[in-house]
This record gives C-alpha cells, sequence and structure tokens, in this order.
C-alpha cells in the first residue's frame, strides 16, 4: 500500500497495517540540508531541496510543506522578527491600537506576502513526491491569528467587549477558509489549523469563542474534499474534548497531554489523534536508541491503534539530530525489528563479546558503515549504497565492513565503539559520517586522505 | 554564585517598565537580563549600557515551552559563563512558569546559580479579566515570591482591595506590595524567599465556602499518569494531599493550587490510596474532577 494510503485509511478512521507517520520537520528540514531557517522560509528551491531530503531520509507517510504560523500574519501587515534556527516571531500587531474588525477585502490574495513560494513550492512538492507522500498544509487558526493581529488584549478583550472577539474571530476564520483554499489548489491533501494559543484558555471560553469559527473551518474543509487537523500545542487536556466537536478528522498534541488517555476520549469522537514525541527531552537531547525506545513503547501502550498517528508534539527544532529523526521512522515502519533492537541493546553486553580491530596498526584503511539495517531503512539504504558506489574503484586498496542493528553482534560492537548514530561510516575507527549521505566527492576525497594518511 | 529573579505577570501588567527600574536595584553589581519577547516598548537600549547590562533575548514562544526550554537553557548558560553577579529574567506574558524550580534545579547544568525567586506582576485594573480568560496568570502566581499589585493608579481602592485578599489567599504568606508605574523599594526584594508551594494554613479556617472530598485511587496508575490525572483538576483546588502506591511504592502527593508535586515517600503512610481534595469560592472542581476520572476509567478512582 502507498505510504499516503495508509494514512488517509487513518483519517478515514479504518484500520492499517501500520501506523502512520508523520514527521513535523518544519525548519529542520534546513537542517538536513545545511540551510538555516530564514533560508528555507524565504527561498523557495532551498525549501523544496529540503523538503525532499526529509521525505528521502525520514519516509513520511504524511509531511508538512512548510510549518510557518505567521504566513497569514505578515500578509496582513505583522513585522516579523526572524531567526536562524526558528520560524519568525510577530513583532508588531496592526490592530493594537484599533479595535477594528478588518474589512474582508483584505483577506490575503495568492500574490500576497510568501504565499506565491508556499504554493509554488506546494506545487512542486505535489509533482515530485505527491504520488506516495499526503502533503499537509499549515494555516494559522483564527485564534492565533487573531492575537497576531491584536496582540495579547484579545485576552482582556474576551472579557470587556465579546462582540469584537466574535467578530475578529470570523474574519480570522475566513481568512483561514480562504488559505485553505489556495493550499487545497495546490495540492494540499490535509488542512492543518495550528493553533497554538488554545491550550491557554478554559474548555468554557473555548465553546463561548471558538467552537464556532473551527466549526466552520472544519466544514468547509471538508466540502473541498480534503481532510483537516487541528493541531495545538501546550497542555490543551482540558480543551481536547471541545476540539474534537468542531469536527476536525484528527487532533495532534505536544508532549503535555497524556496520549493514551486523550485517545480515549477521542475514540469516542471518532476524531484520529498524533502525538506526541517529546521535542527537547526526547528528540533534542536523547539519543537515536531514546527515540526509537519512546516510539515503541508508546505503540506498545496503545491497544487500539486505530485513529492514530505517530508524530512530533509539534514543529520539531532546527536541530534535532538527523539520526533521531531516522530512528523515529524506522521504530514506526518497523517497530517490531526495532523492539528487539532496542531489547538487544540492553541485554547484549553481558552476552557478547566483539573484539574491535586495531585501529592504530592498520595497514590499509577500514571503512565501516554502522546501520539500523539497509533492508528497510531508507537514510542506511542511502548510507551503504554511498559506499558500495566507491567500492570498485578502491577494494584493492581499502577494506570494508557493513553492519546491521538487527545483528546481536552488531549491536555489542556499537556500543563498545560508542557508535551512536546510525548511519554512519567510520574511518580506521573514526566517525566520519553520520546521518546525512556523503556525495561520492566527499566520500572519495575521505578515501583518498586515509590512503595518504597510511602511506 | 550568581542571583537569579523571574519576573513574570500577564501582558499588559507592566512587566517592561517594572524591569527598567528592577535593573536600578543593582547598583555596582554586574547584572544580565535576559528577556523572553519585547513588549510594545521595548527596554531602553542607552538605559542598559549606561548601566552596564548585557542583554538576551528570546523570540517565539514561552522558555519554558518545549518549544522554546533549549534555547532559553543555552542562554542562560551562556550568561552564567560571563559570571554576573544578578541575572533577571523576564517570562513572556503567556508563560506557564510552574517549572521553573525544576528547571533552575538542575545543578550540573546550572551550578553557581541561586534561584531568588519570582516576582508577579499584577495589573490592578485588569486582574478579573485576565484572570477569568488566560488560565497562565493562575499559574504564574502559583509559583510567585513576591507579588506587586501594578498600575494601582488606575484602580479603586475597593478593587485593589479585593485582588489583595485573592492574591493572598492564592499564596498566602507571601509578601503583596501595591505600586505603579513599576516602581519599586528595594527592600521588598529582601523580604523573598523562594521556598517552593506555599504553606495553605489560613486558606480555610475562615472560608465557609471550602469544601472536601475524598478520592479513592485504585490500581492503573503510573507516577507519570497520576500526575497528569491530578493536573486536569488541580487548578480547580487548593490543595490535594494523600499517599498512593504505584508501581510498587508508596507516593506522595501534594498540590497546592495548580502545582503538581509528586515524589516517592520513604516513611510511614497513613491511608494510602486515598487523597484529600480542598476547594471551595466558586472552584469547579466536581466537574473537572469528574472529567478527570472519565479520562482514566481504568485507574477505578471514585469520590467517596
Amino acid at each position: 500500500m502507498l505510504p499516503k494510503e495508509i494514512l488517509f485509511k487513518t483519517l478515514r478512521h479504518e484500520p492499517t497495517d501500520q501506523v502512520a507517520w508523520v514527521p513535523f520537520a518544519g525548519v529542520h528540514a534546513g537542517k538536513l540540508t545545511g540551510y538555516d531557517a530564514t533560508e528555507v522560509l524565504t527561498d523557495a528551491d532551498k525549501l523544496f531541496e529540503s523538503l525532499m531530503e526529509v521525505n528521502r531520509l525520514y519516509k513520511p507517510h504524511g509531511q508538512p510543506v512548510v510549518f510557518d504560523l505567521q504566513l497569514e500574519a505578515e500578509c496582513l501587515g505583522c513585522d516579523l522578527r526572524w531567526a536562524k534556527d526558528g520560524p519568525p516571531s510577530v513583532a508588531s500587531h496592526p490592530l493594537a491600537d484599533d479595535m477594528t474588525v478588518p474589512c474582508e477585502c483584505t483577506i490575503p490574495t495568492p500574490e500576497d506576502g510568501r504565499l506565491p513560494l508556499v504554493l509554488d513550492v506546494m506545487r512542486r512538492m505535489k509533482a515530485a513526491v505527491g504520488d506516495t507522500t499526503a502533503l499537509y498544509g499549515l494555516i494559522c487558526g483564527p485564534f492565533t491569528l487573531a492575537s497576531h493581529l491584536r496582540g495579547n488584549d484579545i485576552f482582556m478583550d474576551m472579557f470587556d467587549d465579546e462582540d469584537y472577539v466574535h467578530d475578529l474571530l470570523g474574519y480570522c476564520a475566513k481568512v483561514a477558509m480562504k488559505m485553505s483554499d489556495y493550499m487545497v489548489d495546490a495540492g494540499m491533501d490535509v488542512i492543518a489549523v495550528v493553533d497554538p494559543l488554545i491550550s491557554q484558555i478554559s474548555a468554557a471560553h473555548f465553546e463561548e469563542f471558538m467552537a464556532e469559527p473551527f466549526t466552520q473551518v472544519f466544514d468547509h474543509i471538508r466540502s473541498l474534499g480534503v481532510f483537516s487537523s487541528f493541531f495545538v500545542c501546550g497542555d490543551a487536556t482540558r480543551n481536547i474534548e471541545v476540539m474534537c466537536k468542531t469536527g476536525p478528522d484528527s487532533i495532534s498534541v505536544d508532549e503535555n497531554v497524556d496520549l493514551k488517555a486523550a485517545k480515549a476520549v477521542t475514540d469516542k469522537y471518532n476524531v484520529c489523534i498524533g502525538g506526541n514525541i517529546p521535542l527537547t527531552t526526547v528528540m533534542l537531547h536523547g539519543t537515536q536508541q531514546d527515540n526509537m525506545k519512546w516510539v515503541v513503547d508508546m505503540l506498545d501502550s496503545i491497544e487500539d491503534k486505530r485513529n492514530l498517528i505517530v508524530a512530533p508534539g509539534c514543529d520539531m527544532p532546527y536541530d534535532v539530530p538527523v539520526e533521531n529523526g531516522i530512528g523515529v521512522a524506522q521504530a514506526v515502519l518497523h517497530t517490531d525489528e526495532v523492539r528487539e533492537m532496542v531489547k538487544n541493546y540492553v541485554a547484549q553486553e553481558e552476552d557478547i563479546d566483539v573484539e574491535l580491530p586495531d585501529y592504530g596498526a592498520l595497514t590499509r584503511p577500514f571503512v565501516e558503515v554502522f546501520t539500523l539495517d539497509p533492508a528497510t531503512c531508507a537514510a542506511c539504504t542511502y548510507m551503504a549504497s554511498a559506499v558500495d558506489e566507491v567500492k570498485p574503484e578502491y577494494q584493492d586498496r581499502v577494506d570494508f565492513a557493513l553492519y546491521k542493528y538487527t545483528i546481536k553482534e552488531d549491536i555489542a560492537r556499537c556500543k563498545k565503539m560508542g557508535v551512536t548514530n546510525l548511519p554512519s561510516i567510520y574511518i580506521n575507527g573514526q566517525l566520519k559520517f553520520k546521518s546525512i549521505i556523503p556525495s561520492r566527492e566527499e566520500l572519495t576525497a575521505a578515501l583518498d586522505e586515509a590512503i595518504a594518511a597510511l602511506k | 554564585m550568581t542571583r537569579l529573579y523571574l519576573v513574570t505577570g500577564f501582558l499588559g501588567a507592566g512587566k517592561t517598565t517594572f524591569l527598567k527600574n528592577l535593573v536600578r536595584c543593582f547598583p555596582g553589581q554586574r547584572v544580565a537580563l535576559i528577556i523572553n519577547e519585547f513588549g510594545r516598548e521595548g527596554v531602553d537600549g542607552a538605559l542598559l549600557s549606561d548601566l552596564g547590562v548585557t542583554l538576551s533575548e528570546i523570540d517565539n514562544g514561552s522558555i519554558f515551552c518545549a518549544c522554546r526550554l533549549e534555547q532559553f537553557e543555552d542562554t542562560l548558560q551562556g550568561t552564567l559563563e560571563q559570571e554576573p553577579d544578578v541575572i533577571l529574567v523576564e517570562a513572556s506574558g503567556l508563560s506557564d512558569p510552574t517549572s521553573v524550580g525544576r528547571i533552575l534545579g538542575q545543578r550540573e547544568k546550572f551550578a553557581n546559580l541561586y534561584y531568588a525567586g519570582a516576582i508577579c506582576l499584577v495589573d490592578a485594573a485588569r486582574f478579573h479579566k485576565v484572570y477569568a480568560t488566560a488560565r497562565v496568570c493562575k499559574l504564574q502566581l502559583a509559583v510567585a515570591d513576591l507579588i506587586l499589585i501594578n498600575k494601582t493608579d488606575l484602580a479603586t481602592t475597593a478593587q485593589i482591595a479585593r485582588i489583595r485578599e485573592e492574591v493572598e489567599a492564592q499564596r498566602p504568606g507571601r509578601p503583596v506590595y501595591e505600586t505603579s508605574f513599576g516602581a519599586l523599594d528595594p527592600a521588598w526584594l529582601f523580604s523573598m524567599s523562594p521556598s517552593g508551594p506555599g504553606s495553605p494554613s489560613g486558606i480555610h479556617t475562615r472560608d465557609i465556602t471550602l469544601q472536601k472530598l475524598t478520592l479513592s485511587v485504585g490500581r492503573g496508575f503510573t507516577p507519570a499518569s497520576l500526575e497528569k490525572f491530578l493536573a486536569m483538576f488541580a487548578e480547580d483546588t487548593y490543595r490535594i494531599k494523600g499517599f498512593v502506591p504505584l508501581s510498587g511504592q508508596i507516593y506522595l502527593a501534594d498540590c497546592v493550587g495548580p502545582l503538581v508535586r509528586l515524589e516517592p515517600w520513604q516513611g510511614d503512610a497513613v491511608n494510602p490510596g486515598r487523597l484529600t481534595v480542598l476547594f471551595g469560592n466558586g472552584l469547579p472542581a466536581r466537574k473537572s474532577i469528574e472529567t478527570a476520572i472519565s479520562w482514566y476509567p481504568e485507574c477505578e478512582v471514585t469520590v467517596e
């Protein structure tokens, strides 16, 4: 079955053989290609190249094309403050001193702000991977957009002037619906309404102010013939139920929410739930092992896997080590093998004693490729092929070895050598390339250097 | 040893103006500022350079949010390397600072750091509005060690008295001062002592709206899921306390307001598996407890 079909079936609430996997690689996509956050959010070619790398390495069933909640705000006159390691932030609020509801004639057109760039990349992604991968178009939720425009006075307005808040949210919902139109036209399969501020209000305020605009937006997305998702972050536990009542096909939560308990609630409403790999403690700071273990444990804790999507808690931090993304992908796509790997990693120490070569005494370079499993892990396949490609040219001067994390002896070897990033290439016992696949030129240069060093 | 003060308060409470006054309270000392999102005015760069204050800035989300915590920790470590005498951290108005103790308590990351406490600014004119709509206001007060009712020039005496009463009920024993234009007497800083959740004594003895119930907690919880369960209704209570056997070990649950604490317990445990919950003053605790129980049906929680 095509990867995107697994996600579509999940969003249709049908059982699947595999759990759907959607890496929220927003600015993190740039990490894979060496571009910073500002570059990937302002340069169509760099964004496209980076998203293709996400697709290649993380093998997603679905992936967002851009994760920037400031797109609409920028079109509507908010100044942005740019960063190298994260999306921009809103630095000014055009309605801060002016309690008006903007005219509908101001709703962004596809020519405004960075929309031409975003829609162009969406079309290119659709053409390049749309046959196999579901594409997510992310729009800024009405509440977060209203706060971008009005500033945090919106919280006071909810007390002082309820009608104004209703009207402003109504305008923002219209913006959201228009954005959905543009993105669906550009080929998006899922529209995600991203509204992190929802966790800041009570369920009662949600029902009073948000229920209507969000229901409108989700009804509209459904009428366009695509799927919808409602992304929140922060502790939205108390709002999960009222969010379900607005009718999204799925919701996505972060680590503040107990996913297992929340799923029982979302299942009652037949809404899918996605999440919630911890962004900092696991994805950013954890090892590849930690990431694989977290996913396996989560999957094992949830009995009914219908309606479940594995995803990071929110937009992945820029600097998430690539091998952690690869580890998560492997754990979702090949759970049984990874469960064994994790178990063997803990168990192997006392069982197996491997002998490492005396790297200092080698007479010719020794290239060792460490992989999870080239048969199943995309990044490992590419890493192994990169080496296979140069082998004929070098095999009379260089020794090669390939290790797989599915084999106990190889796990023991990884542990003894301190290999924590898979896939990776070591030359003479030294880490040369990790996670990101070297080009032929980079690899041959490293081999030539190793040969010269031994002369 | 570097002292760190955290400044919290909902947007519009006057944090930036207050900060301009606060940086002047440490003459002759090296002061570093970490600001989490500028207010509309921003801190005057000239003022800072006159005072020799260094400034770092963290945008796009609260420093206590999972998405920005990393950047905050890195910035703090970098600042500590410069060995300032004082670090002032202004949290974004939407921050939930309840994890501040845990974050700053990481000795291995932040050696030589003394957490002097959190100063929470309360907007006298708009307190009730923001308190009613923004959940973080309660959380910001929950970790406050010094509370300043600011902008008193914009409120009536009766309003101010009512705010004081409510703030003192939530943070008994913590110093509360009234001010305007973010002015402060440096001596107020000496009245702070960061000692974790405040003692609830005095909350309930005179409160005829006070109600109490006991929760019987069955098996099925892990420490993590019990924490989540308690967090679902803790903010609607004054206090939750009791011992619970979890995963072969006794834990003490001791929550004050929205601050949930669950720790392994070595001593004798009275009435294990039963939690006493105190609430009142119109807090919708019963409803939120009911919802929380429905989230964890397999854990057999009952209200006695």
